[in-house]
């Protein structure tokens, strides 16, 4: 192929080799330039926070009030986001008096403007800072953004109606979640620790009881990570209308009302093993005298989880006294099930 | 066929061999570019107004650990703090013959804990299991010795929580690692398994365990390793991802779902590439049982590891890397263009076994065949040069252009002449280094048929990033 340095496979070659020393040397000159440019940027976003931080801070100093200029439109983003840190750390009389600068600054204009913008992290901004600004004259505008093809955007949009308007703006919010698989419920939880938490609780009962489909189980969980107790009524008509054994798991696990025990004895011989472990957990709540001999049994369950959570809720139980625990793992012939009660008594021990 | 003609032969197939890996790595630098450009902009954001929404999976993390008693201790001390809302760290002493167990129970004052042990997957016997008298989040499976993938499987076991999360015990992690290689699983449920950029820790500075400052080594050795992890890393591992091809989660540090690991069999014994075996595993019988699932890389760096600085312990790892590789393969062969995987099994199987695990044995093939026409005079001294020119400019490509996507997305090397340092390890990289690794690597394929038995992949370290 290459006998001699006149073969013009040889030149062909000769010309990739030095296209790609060429390109090589281009992109060893954008790596340079990058470098360069991201030096830029970060000494102009911290020129530019070293100016904005102090005039923010003291807007927040009750002996303000300070004279802001509005400042020119290539220092906005980052004013935003100097701003936006602010407010993520902020409450009450200082997110108010941010918002009070924000006017001053002409930030509600700008983020209105960004909404526009073709680029989604721009839109984001946007969003983010007008859910700070918490000003029920932007409701209108960011609205629209709950349908915009861009989770993060849209979740932005949602944070924002939440902040803005938390009791009219929740179920709308988490009626939008229904129809978004694109939401991840993990950020939904996020955004609900915005909202006063008696409101989210409501809301969220009010939306499980209309849910359908996998969106319950999502608003069952939420429920669970906001901590919000639901009555027996709620709980047994999610359970009669969504006879399934995942739903049957979260209910039990919100289960806090004694009035329920009759089907929690139910669920305690239910074939899915994790219903069978949360009906374990449920009665170390709830249950009574009569419940040590389900419990007991439920220790020698062939799913180590059912036995753990049997055994938590023995040592739950309030009338189980330690010298009860002690006898009863002393009589337990199933070696599995004194293991876990042992394991689970040394849990309970103070550390 | 003369001598000359299958030369010539040759030619044409080395030709074809480097076309088509520097096909796959100009898409694969493709895909990492795209990739990153939708996924750090938005991360950013995400990060206004991100704190804990209680519904956080918990996470086990695992740490094997052999003959580890100079760092052990400083790496739980360091686990313990990272930033998320619930976790346990469980260390599991794979029988080792040093004080490593002395020194945890000194540290933390173990004491014997009563465990209702569940064998899930089976392991080498369990002896005995402690737990910290000062943080009940901390326990020490003490077992017979059985290798690392033992190790890890009787960490499952142990784990209480839905995921798990394997940490090699000299890694040094980022406060928010857990953090960002949890994200995937909140984001889309279908996902079992994530990794994340392993950085090299040489020429950084570690206070706590952290890494403090972020610097380059001063030896060469390391500094090409550090190109060389970069790019594997921001090509290799990002790229595959986005098409859901993804093949290995590196050992350091890998968030697996635990039942799905149970599901599959946990670790294999059998090999030392237990990590890339493991998520071939997933992908095949995950595919078996019809499930669509998600294995996703972060390209955030989640944890930093020492890099070899002598040749000895270089070769070492690399011989059994490849060993690994092609244990792995070849034990999940019937993915090998299996349609239903889809980019798995007609991407990423067949370049992983070409380019990856056979390529070193064409490359050192073709380099002695080359080598041996011009001694013959069937190719001349300039067609020779000119084709290793040929191979050194691609190399020096992909690596630069890796440069350009870390410079451009992370910026992590800041310090006056870390560029030019970086460049001229890139340039090293093409000129010896790459070529010795790849004999390395073509003598690893050698030692899988020789079938030699392996145990735990001892590496000499230096510690020098270490202060405390």
């Amino acid at each position: 192929m290459w006998p001699t340095g006149s073969d013009a496979v040889l030149a062909a070659a000769a010309g990739i080799a030095l296209a790609f020393a060429a390109a090589t040397l281009l992109v060893g000159c954008a790596v340079a330039w990058e470098r360069a440019r991201n030096r830029r940027r970060r000494e102009t976003r911290a020129r530019l926070e070293r100016k904005w931080r102090p005039l923010l801070a003291a807007c927040i100093d009750p002996d303000g009030p300070l004279d802001l200029a509005t400042p020119p439109a290539d220092e906005y983003l980052v004013l935003l986001s100097v701003w936006a840190d602010y407010h993520e750390l902020l409450s009450g009389e200082g997110a108010d008096d941010l918002n009070a600068a924000a006017e001053a600054l002409g930030i509600p204009r700008f983020a209105v403007a960004l909404l526009r913008s073709r680029s989604p992290r721009r839109r984001a901004i946007g969003l983010i800072t007008l859910g700070h600004l918490a000003d029920r004259a932007h409701l209108a505008q960011v609205l629209p953004a709950l349908a915009d093809p861009s989770a993060r955007v849209s979740l932005a949009a949602a944070r924002a109606v939440v902040q803005i308007d938390p009791a009219a703006g929740l179920p709308e919010v988490l009626a939008w979640a229904g129809r978004r698989e694109d939401w991840p419920t993990a950020r939904l939880g996020q955004l609900l620790r915005d909202v006063p938490r008696d409101l989210a609780c409501r809301v969220l009962r009010e939306a499980t009881a209309d849910a359908r489909g996998e969106h319950v189980l999502d608003l069952l969980k939420l429920s669970r990570a906001l901590g919000c107790t639901t009555d027996w009524p709620a709980i047994e008509a999610i359970m009669e209308h969504h006879p399934t054994a995942e739903v049957l798991v979260e209910c039990l696990r919100l289960l806090d009302d004694p009035r329920g025990l009759a089907r929690v004895r139910a669920a305690a011989g239910h074939a899915a093993w994790p219903v069978r472990a949360q009906a374990a957990a449920a009665l170390g709540r709830i249950g009574e005298r009569e419940d040590v001999d389900r419990l007991r049994a439920l220790l020698g369950d062939r799913e180590w989880w059912v036995r753990l959570r049997a055994a938590d809720a023995l040592v739950a139980l309030p009338f189980m006294s330690p010298a009860a625990l002690a006898d009863l793992a002393r009589t337990l012939e199933d070696r599995y099930a004194h293991d876990m009660l042992v394991q689970v008594l040394a849990d309970a021990v103070p550390g | 066929m003369s001598f000359g003609d299958f030369i010539v032969v040759v030619q044409w197939c080395f030709l074809a061999y480097f076309c088509g890996l520097s096909g796959v790595y100009l898409a694969l630098n493709l895909l990492a570019a795209l990739e990153l450009r939708r996924y750090l902009p938005g991360r950013r954001l995400d990060r206004l107004g991100e704190f804990p929404s209680g519904l956080e999976p918990p996470v086990s993390i695992l740490v094997p650990a052999y003959n580890e008693e100079a760092t052990i201790v400083a790496s739980v001390h360091s686990l313990l703090q990272l930033n998320y809302p619930e976790f346990e760290v469980i260390v599991i002493d794979d029988g080792s013959a040093d004080g490593t167990l002395a020194a945890l129970r000194e540290a933390f004052a173990l004491v014997p804990y009563p465990e209702a042990y569940r064998v899930r997957l089976a392991t080498q016997p369990v002896t005995q299991i402690l737990r910290s008298a000062r943080r009940r989040d901390l326990r020490v499976i003490c077992k017979a010795n059985g290798g690392k993938a033992d190790a890890l499987n009787a960490g499952v076991n142990a784990a209480r929580f839905p995921l798990v999360c394997s940490v090699d015990a000299d890694s040094v992690l980022q406060r928010d690692s857990l953090i960002n290689a949890v994200r995937p699983f909140l984001d889309d449920r279908r996902t079992v398994a994530c990794g994340g950029t392993v950085r090299l820790a040489n020429g950084c500075r570690v206070d706590d365990g952290f890494v403090a400052e972020i610097g380059l080594p001063r030896r060469l050795l390391p500094l090409i390793q550090v190109v060389e992890y970069v790019r594997a890393f921001l090509f290799g591992r990002l790229g595959w991802s986005r098409v859901n091809a993804l093949l290995i989660v590196s050992g350091a540090f890998g968030v697996f779902h635990k039942d799905t690991v149970a599901e599959v069999g946990g670790y294999r014994t059998v090999t030392v590439g237990e990590d890339m075996e493991l998520i071939l595993r997933m992908h095949r019988i995950l595919k078996d049982a019809g499930r669509s699932n998600r294995i996703t890389f972060v390209p955030d760096p989640v944890c930093w590891t020492e890099a070899p600085e002598d040749l000895r312990t270089l070769r070492n790892q690399r011989v059994r890397w490849q060993r690994g590789l092609t244990e792995s393969l070849w034990m999940n062969r019937s993915l090998a263009f299996d349609p239903r995987t889809g980019a798995v099994g007609l991407l990423a199987f067949p370049f992983f076994l070409v380019f990856e695990c056979l390529g070193p044995l064409f490359e050192v093939a073709g380099y002695l065949l080359l080598a041996a026409a011009v001694v013959t005079g069937d190719l001349s001294l300039q067609a020779f040069v000119l084709f290793l020119a040929l191979v050194m400019a691609l190399g020096l490509f992909l690596s630069v252009t890796a440069l350009l996507l870390d410079e451009a997305y992370f910026g992590l090397y800041r310090k006056p002449g870390d560029l030019a340092r970086l460049l001229l390890a890139a340039i090293a990289e093409n000129a010896g280094y790459r070529q010795l690794i790849t004999l390395w690597r073509a003598w690893g394929l050698v030692r899988v048929l020789q079938r030699r038995r392996h145990g735990w992949g001892r590496m000499r370290r230096s510690a020098s990033w270490s202060r405390k």
